[in-house]
């Protein structure tokens, strides 16, 4: 006779999970296949969910913000001396200070954009506030040869490299901007910062506030305070930023154009929000599969070892017996397909990693007048898909198959157990 | 000498079996004393592996009681009857039913592996057993490495793991060859003599029948006895 049952604890037996891990290695290989099939699946499904939504953050991250606000307005009657493009029409000092004060927002950088038709030429200027956290100031990173602006400089401006070479430009030369002279002090790369109001120069904001204010070109259309600006970058808390938008919007009226991150999803148009759509319809579909197939895969190698299970209650075993090391037995296919999952999943990642999404910037976002070579050329900013692994991916991957098949595992051996030995031995 | 055997180690009281539309088993009583070789012999169909599974508590009958080492089993739960198993009884299957991922060796300590036990212990108990039954040398064979004789020698060792006070064997010579099927009977037969284990044997060879020490006999359900 053999030991008593009182205290005897339920045990895995090492030997028979190896022997049925090992023994069986179509059973294995299936199980571990069909785990990791849908781990890799489910990891690369949200990393690149993840790239997208980061994909449409980086027009706006790169100048620092997550909102953009312009006003339209109406187009200038006449391109000569400095003039407001449509698309950027005034927003006064107090529009401003109400939006600033708006629930959410951390941050607000005011700026000036205008065109320049002084003296036979055209240039786009922007007036920047060099200490500004967000927006065009963001360009001290940029600065390719001299220096950035400081807010005690008088008449200095930053011209932008390619058109500057164009033009002949370099440090300590000087250009005409509203018909005041004003020195080179530094040459800026814009590209590398941001597509979203771009310029050719760029000036302390409070003489371009004087220079378009004093503009009879603006006067004609539009009313601007010393104090006003007409385009804003506001940073603002990720998760109201759209909550945000909507009050911005509310408070300027129908002209405002805010923009998010939604916005460029937008832009996107038709193709990615079908890809999105896609996307999600792509994602339900792997996890009813994984549901599908995880627990019938389960369910059916209980099955198939049914007459075996039926030898285990014949000689002895318990129900919470043969449940444990089956339950066992079932932890290491998943737990190993997991883990080759994730391996996939990762290479598969990494290999999207290298596909360039190009997100397009509206006109209206860095105007250039239609009439100039190349003015009515659509911007992108190409952005690489950032499949970057967060926990949330590796949790929601690996829990979905651990739940699945070890409840499968657990139903389907308590009903083979319920059962008397003597049918699931004669079980065919 | 088993410390575990009581005077009746099988007792069957109007015991009937009951399905949708037939009755294998009706009315059956009768008693098996502790040390006892018996066979229950019948036609296919008369309902013998379902008494088998029943007075071996594989199964529950619908009606009648069915004690087991003085033991009322249609009164336990499936997991007491495992445990009733574990403690008393060996079954020795006309399909072997081996585990095929597993040596001879663990074939045959299959049954201790819910036991808390030293696995050189488990190993020692069951090497014992093999060396009994012939297959020392088929230690580490897969089962399908061995022939059906092989085999069965391997299921009886695993039957007899447990020391069962009762061995229950269903046609256990059915798959075998008549030489081979020889050896298993002599080799049952010997345990049931040297470890005075109480032998419960299904077949319908009369000549096996020869061997025991009595014989009941099945029809329709019904059980009469020589």
């Amino acid at each position: 006779m053999i030991k008593k049952h009182m205290g005897e604890e339920l045990m895995i037996n090492r030997k028979y999970l190896v022997s049925e891990l090992t023994g069986r290695r179509r059973r294995s290989a299936v199980n571990i296949g069909l785990v990791a099939l849908v781990v890799a699946v489910l990891v690369c499904i949200t990393m690149l969910a993840g790239a997208l939504e980061h994909a449409f953050q980086t027009p706006l991250s790169d100048i620092g913000a997550n909102i953009t606000v312009q006003m339209a307005g109406d187009v200038p009657e006449q391109m000569a001396g400095p003039v407001l493009p449509c698309s950027v029409a005034p927003i006064s000092d107090e529009q401003s200070r109400s939006i600033g004060v708006i629930p959410g927002i951390q941050n607000i950088s005011r700026a000036v954009l205008f065109w320049d038709f002084s003296d036979d030429t055209f240039q786009i200027v922007v007036g920047l506030q060099p200490t500004d956290r967000a927006g065009p100031a963001l360009l001290r990173a940029a600065v390719t040869q001299g220096r950035m602006l400081t807010e005690s400089d008088s008449f200095m401006a930053l011209a932008e490299t390619v058109w500057a070479e164009k033009a002949g430009l370099h440090p300590g030369d000087q250009v005409k901007i509203g018909g005041r002279a004003f020195t080179i002090v530094g040459m800026v790369d814009a590209s590398k910062i941001s597509r979203i109001g771009t310029a050719h120069l760029y000036i302390n904001l409070s003489e371009a506030r004087a220079i378009v204010a004093a503009a009879p070109g603006v006067a004609e259309i539009h009313s601007f305070g010393i104090k006003d600006s007409n385009l804003l970058f506001i940073q603002a808390e990720r998760d109201k930023a759209e909550a945000i938008a909507a009050k911005i919007k509310q408070l300027l009226g129908d002209k405002a154009s805010v923009s998010t991150p939604n916005s460029f999803k937008e832009l996107l148009g038709s193709l990615f929000t079908l890809t999105q759509r896609f996307s999600g319809m792509i994602s339900a579909m792997v996890f009813f599969l994984a549901v599908l197939l995880i627990s019938r895969n389960s369910a059916a190698a209980i099955r198939e070892r049914t007459r075996e299970i039926g030898t285990m209650k014949a000689v002895g075993w318990t129900g919470a017996d043969i449940r444990y090391q089956l339950f066992a037995e079932n932890f290491f296919y998943i737990a190993l397909g997991t883990i080759a999952g994730l391996l996939l999943g990762t290479i598969a990642a990494w290999a999207l990693s290298f596909v360039t999404i190009a997100i397009p910037i509206p006109w209206d976002m860095a105007p250039t007048p239609h009439f100039l070579p190349g003015g009515e050329q659509q911007l992108f900013r190409e952005v690489h898909l950032q499949m970057t692994p967060g926990l949330k991916v590796l949790l929601s991957a690996c829990l979905v198959p651990l739940v699945l098949g070890l409840a499968t595992v657990w139903s389907a051996s308590h009903s083979i157990t319920r059962l008397q030995t003597s049918e699931v031995l004669r079980y065919e | 000498m088993n410390e575990n055997r009581i005077n009746d180690a099988i007792a069957v009281q109007n015991v009937s079996k009951h399905f949708a539309t037939v009755s294998p088993v009706r009315d059956v009583s009768f008693q098996v004393t502790a040390g006892e070789f018996i066979t229950l012999l019948g036609p296919s169909g008369s309902g013998k592996s379902t008494l088998l599974g029943l007075v071996a508590g594989l199964e529950k009958p619908s009606e009648g009681s069915i004690r087991l080492q003085g033991r009322e089993i249609t009164e336990c739960s499936e997991d007491e009857l495992a445990l009733l198993r574990r403690d008393f009884v060996g079954f020795v299957f006309q399909a072997f039913h081996l585990i095929p991922t597993l040596s001879a060796l663990e074939n045959v300590s299959f049954p201790l592996y819910p036991v808390q036990m030293e696995t050189k212990e488990r190993q020692e108990r069951a090497m014992a057993l093999l060396e009994k039954v012939g297959l020392a040398d088929r230690a580490e064979h897969l089962p399908s490495r061995l022939s059906g004789g092989e085999r069965q020698r391997v299921a009886i060792a695993r039957a007899l793991v447990n020391e069962p006070a009762i061995l229950y064997c269903d046609e256990p010579t059915g798959n075998l060859d008549s030489a081979t099927g020889r050896e298993i009977l002599t080799l049952l037969s010997t345990l049931n003599q040297d470890r005075e284990v109480t032998l419960f044997m299904v077949t319908h060879d009369r000549d096996i029948a020869k061997l025991s020490h009595r014989s009941l006999f099945m029809h329709d359900g019904e059980v009469t006895e020589s």
